[in-house]
């Protein structure tokens, strides 16, 4: 079972790929013990994210769309209550967090025991719940929600909160959710920028588009 | 003329997939075990692959795999031995040595 490998043996192993027990080197085998555990580790992370994005693509473009609803339709509530904002996309995000965690939950009991999937469902959890509280609290405490002059400008740093949420994730798990981060600023800033009064219908259009092109990504990565 | 000193190197873990498949379940806390779709999708094997590996390192003691019903649908539970945990905590400590770590 146990092969003695001199140190210069196992170097020249490199050049006998047909060898299979020797054809790791030792560096090499130290980087495959590094760099499996840490796409485990990020594995356990993306539990259900592909189905978890979609939601949240659902619950994006509900949004979206119910703003320029609002704005487009009853412009009059929209001007006398600049707070609705708030239990808009409260009600949304609350949902939105119940529905994840259910999903994460149920896919990383497929992966490992119950103790190891809490563990790593615990630090997503608390990792979104940190960034949906900085999304909540900034504008918050910056009196943004209650000043019906400065409300629309609310979303913008919303979305900027939430898109660097991507971005920190994507770079504890894989770099395209990172890439996703970038995405949804775009999708949000370049619209509101360039489009006047149809940008959140943009916006909604092109965050369902780069959610379910994210999804089906990941579920082609082998991740559900 | 001094000689090199012959290191030894468990040469069922030293082996590409089967390194990589020890890592994955040795990294688990206490006694967890990991499924085989969780250790498939991630070192991207093929089924029949995966299942050849499994069994040099179930007939090495290294592992042990379980077999049970979730929901109606089969699945199949892998976990590290104790002796597969010290085999690969005696590789992973010659490995050391032989980088001089």
């Amino acid at each position: 079972m146990f092969t003695n490998v001199p140190i210069q043996q196992s170097h020249n192993a490199m050049n006998n790929p047909e060898n299979k027990p020797n054809s790791l080197t030792p560096e090499a085998s130290l980087n495959a013990i590094h760099s499996t555990l840490s796409q485990a580790q990020s594995s356990m992370y993306l539990a259900g994210t592909a189905t978890i994005l979609l939601v949240w693509g659902a619950i994006t473009s509900v949004g979206y769309l119910a703003e320029y609803a609002i704005n487009d339709i009853a412009s009059d509530f929209a001007s006398d209550n600049p707070w609705y904002h708030a239990p808009l996309w409260g009600g949304l995000v609350i949902a939105g967090i119940v529905a994840s965690s259910i999903i994460g939950s149920r896919a990383s009991k497929n992966f490992a025991d119950p103790a190891t999937a809490r563990k790593a469902g615990l630090k997503v959890f608390t990792f979104w719940i940190t960034v949906t509280a900085a999304a909540w609290l900034v504008p918050a405490l910056s009196g943004l929600w209650s000043n019906g002059e400065a409300a629309e400008y609310t979303a913008g740093i919303v979305v900027g909160i939430v898109s660097l949420g991507y971005v920190l994730f994507g770079l504890m798990s894989r770099p395209a959710i990172s890439i996703l981060g970038i995405g949804i600023a775009a999708a949000f800033y370049i619209p509101y920028h360039f489009a006047g009064d149809s940008a959140y219908a943009i916006t909604a259009i092109l965050m369902l588009m780069l959610i379910v092109a994210a999804a089906i990504w990941l579920r082609k990565s082998g991740i559900q | 003329m001094k000689t090199e000193e012959p290191i030894n190197l468990n040469e069922i873990i030293h082996q590409p997939v089967r390194l990589r498949i020890m890592t994955l379940l040795v990294s688990q806390s206490g006694d967890s075990r990991l499924t085989y779709s969780f250790i498939q999708t991630n070192l991207g094997l093929t089924g029949g692959n995966l299942t050849t590996h499994l069994r040099k390192l179930e007939d090495a003691g290294y592992l042990q795999i379980e077999k049970e019903f979730h929901n109606q649908k089969p699945r199949t539970w892998i976990r590290a031995t104790s002796t597969g945990h010290r085999a690969f905590a005696d590789y992973y400590a010659n490995l050391q040595k032989v980088l001089g770590l």
